[in-house]
């Protein structure tokens, strides 16, 4: 950085201050008596660059404003690191106030704005801060030995931005450390917490499956409700049912029909078989089944009945007999009826007539040709010239030509044989008029048979249209029927609650004590059946209960795993972290230690370099009496004395060379820094480095300053007074009565 | 000896590269552990040198800015 131009306005004592086309290299002088304002030009340099000068903080800026004044303005003129030339301007007004810009010089917009911003700018553009600069680039009147502090050292030796990251990675390594005592006594809280936590591995599978076994259970009880419910709904519609119709039994009378007796009675069986079917279904034991009374009572008039119907079929079989026999019905046939018997016996009588008719002519014919033959045979034996004789003889011989007397026997023979014949015949006639007798006889019994069989079936059909009673006496009556004597025992035994009031009632009285009987043992039932609805109830309230209870267990179970799981998981976490952490502090720590060493190293080249220039440096200030010094880390100076042939402190050192070598020191430490920041020039500002040197010395010393160092080219030097400024110097003379201080280049 | 007739004595001023002595003297400091140590963890010396390197360029970076 050179110091191109600076220009200020109503600073410290200037009114107006005005320095342009300074030279970038070589001295300038600035001269004066005291209260001249030498050092405030070179404050007002610090104060442009860096907003604050080495005896006036940022805060105190006010009382850099003249006194009287308003407002104080400075502009500096610099040529940066990069050799390229900035303008930083900066106003602070007298209540301290600052405001600042930074612009290329010649430009019309500033590229920065602002206190902070204009600061930070500067510092890239110089490549050193305000401290650095203090220490190495300037020298005040009154500069303490070594005068830099340690972190200025360490940023000239390049060991700052190690150092710096070295403890940037122990303090990380500190938290890593703290995060991991941390994460252990996390860990520690979890495991215990894990601990109490003290989760089993079969506990929500023995849960879920108590709790599956209880909705098992559960359903179990409601399907036994269902049951219990479909049973009770099933006993008491049957119950109803038999009810009903043995109520409508109940209801029978002497004046009803076999036929509604039968079905009532048939409905009420068909009602106790429902229940039977009901109970079967249930599972109920037969023995337990409601209304055996009833059943039995009913089957045994079922049976009675029954017994009357035969009797009644038997009846309508019997007229239907009767009725077929008459030919009322047609039937098949073969069948013996009335029409049909009386039809053969007419053929059968017809046929005896003419048989008997035919018998008689031939029984006439066989004894007149006996009597004939007899009477001719006779003739021709007793009598065989009559004439007759005579005439029968021809008339043998017609009939048989070889007719002989001879053959008179069996004449004779002939003629016996025709009267067996007529006797035959004439028996045979007697048989046939026998039959006809017969068939006449039978005739008339089948016209009288006919007669009665009418009235059987009037009687019957008279009978069919009376009640039971009436009926059953009426049909008692027939003289016909084999059922007769049945039914009229029937009717005297099983069937009289049919027939009979008083017996009726009876077994009405009977019924009515079954069906009351059956009402009980339904109460009994339907208690019983209550009773189990009400305990599987209970018990499926129970089951509920357990089911919300285990469901309670299971979900506590699965947020205490859920629990569980998620401290593991913040254990692995933690235990991940904690490798992490620890392979990061392996990593910073191995960074720690190549930091270290490698600063070390540079510290140490940087050093044995700083004091190799001093050594070189020194001489040119000392006019060569003190070539060979020892500068130890801390840059603590050690002087050989050719005098004393030994190496002397600093304080046995007159004051003079002291300053000398403090200059020497001063330089190197500002050669150190230029190099750091790069290769463009530097300025320096020396207040008043000579106050303890005699001419010859400042002469000397003027003369060094520009040989010591290639880089630090612009030399700012303030002295009371210069007698040996050469003509190549440039030389500003400040006077106290004057407030203002012009030069042009 | 006349301090005129002496040469510059900037010449020659080492000014080192952080970064480069950094680099040289990890390099060097790991070849040696590498023959030297029986359990050297050449993985973990070398992370914790990218990981100097990294940061060191970005301090670097961030004070030229």
């Amino acid at each position: 950085m050179i110091i191109q131009a600076l220009q200020a306005e109503n600073l410290f004592k200037f009114k107006k201050l005005s320095l342009t086309g300074l030279p970038t290299a070589g001295r300038i002088l600035l001269s004066g008596p005291n209260e001249s304002g030498k050092t405030a030009v070179v404050e007002a340099i610090c104060l442009g660059l860096f907003g604050r000068t080495a005896s006036l903080e940022a805060s105190q800026l006010a009382k850099a404003v003249k006194w009287g004044e308003e407002q104080a303005a400075v502009t500096v003129t610099f040529s940066g690191s990069d050799d390229q030339s900035y303008t930083v301007c900066r106003y602070v007004d007298a209540k301290g106030h600052g405001q600042a810009s930074l612009s290329q010089t010649g430009a019309d917009e500033p590229m920065v704005k602002g206190v902070e911003a204009v600061d930070q700018a500067v510092l890239a553009l110089a490549g050193f801060d305000f401290q650095q600069y203090m220490e190495t680039l300037f020298l005040a009147q009154n500069p303490r030995e070594g005068s830099a502090r340690e972190e200025t050292i360490q940023t000239l030796a390049g060991v700052a931005d190690l150092d710096g990251l070295a403890n940037a990675l122990t303090a990380e390594m500190a938290t890593s450390e703290a995060e991991i005592a941390q994460g252990d006594a996390q860990v520690e809280q979890l495991q215990a917490q894990l601990a109490d936590l003290n989760l089993q591995e079969e506990a929500l599978g023995t849960l879920e499956r108590e709790r599956d076994a209880a909705v098992e259970q559960l359903a179990a009880v409601d399907r036994e409700i269902d049951r219990w419910q479909l049973f009770a709904a099933e006993m008491q519609g049957a119950a109803d049912g038999i009810e009903s119709h043995t109520g409508r039994l109940l209801q029978c009378g002497l004046e009803s029909g076999l036929e509604a007796w039968q079905s009532r009675v048939k409905s009420v069986g068909q009602a106790l078989v429902g229940m039977d079917a009901v109970c079967q279904r249930h599972h109920v034991e037969m023995d337990a089944v409601p209304g055996a009374a009833l059943r039995k009572a009913t089957e045994d008039l079922g049976k009675r009945l029954s017994r009357a119907t035969a009797f009644m079929e038997e009846v309508a079989s019997h007229r239907y007999g009767l009725a077929v026999w008459l030919g009322e019905i047609p039937s098949k046939e073969g069948t013996d009826t009335l029409h049909r018997t009386q039809s053969q016996r007419h053929e059968q009588l017809l046929y005896c007539a003419k048989r008997r008719q035919r018998t008689g002519l031939m029984v006439t014919i066989a004894l007149l040709l006996g009597l004939l033959l007899g009477a001719a045979g006779g003739l021709l034996q007793f009598q065989p010239e009559s004439n007759l004789a005579s005439m029968i003889v021809p008339l043998l011989k017609m009939v048989y030509p070889a007719w002989d007397a001879a053959l008179l026997p069996v004449l004779f023979g002939v003629a016996v044989v025709f009267l067996l014949l007529a006797t035959n015949g004439a028996g045979r006639n007697f048989g046939l008029r026998k039959k006809m007798v017969e068939h006449e006889q039978a005739l008339a019994a089948l016209k009288a048979r006919e007669a009665v069989v009418r009235q059987m079936i009037q009687n019957m059909d008279a009978a069919a249209k009376e009640s039971l009673p009436r009926q059953v006496e009426k049909l008692v009556q027939l003289e016909e029927g084999e059922w007769v004597a049945g039914l009229a025992e029937w009717a005297k035994e099983e069937g009289l609650f049919l027939l009979d009031a008083k017996a009726q009632q009876k077994f009405m009285a009977q019924l009515q004590g079954h069906l009351e009987t059956f009402r009980q043992e339904m109460a009994a039932d339907a208690a019983e059946i209550a009773a189990q609805q009400a305990a599987s109830q209970q018990a499926r309230q129970q089951l509920g209960v357990t089911i919300e209870q285990l469901e309670a267990a299971i979900e506590q179970e699965k947020a205490r795993r859920a629990q569980d799981a998620a401290w593991r998981a913040e254990c692995a976490a933690l235990a991940a972290e904690r490798l992490r952490q620890s392979h990061q502090i392996a990593v910073r720590r191995i960074a720690c230690t190549l930091l270290r060493g490698a600063c070390k190293g540079l510290s140490i080249r940087f050093n044995q370099e700083l004091r190799r220039f001093i050594a070189k440096a020194a001489p040119l200030f000392t006019q060569g009496r003190y070539q060979h010094l020892r500068i130890d880390e801390q840059l603590q100076v050690a002087a050989f004395s050719t005098a004393k042939n030994d190496f002397v402190d600093f304080d046995e050192i007159s004051t003079g060379v002291r300053y000398q070598l403090l200059l020497a020191v001063r330089m190197a430490l500002a050669q150190a820094l230029a190099a750091r920041v790069g290769r463009a020039q530097q300025f320096i500002v020396l207040d008043e480095p000579f106050v303890f040197f005699d001419r010859q010395r400042i002469r000397e010393s003027l003369d060094a300053l520009l040989r010591v160092s290639d880089q630090i080219s612009q030399v700012w030097v303030i002295a009371q007074e210069y007698e040996a400024a050469l003509a190549e110097d440039l030389h500003l003379s400040c006077l106290t009565e004057e407030d203002s201080l012009v030069y042009q280049g | 000896m006349n301090p005129q007739e002496k040469s510059n004595p900037s010449e020659g001023f080492q000014v080192e590269d952080p970064l480069a002595v950094f680099t040289a003297f990890s390099q060097e400091e790991i070849r040696r552990w590498r023959s030297t140590e029986p359990e050297f963890d050449e993985e973990l010396h070398q992370e914790a040198v990218s990981l100097v390197l990294g940061r060191l360029k970005q301090r670097l970076d961030t004070a030229k800015r």
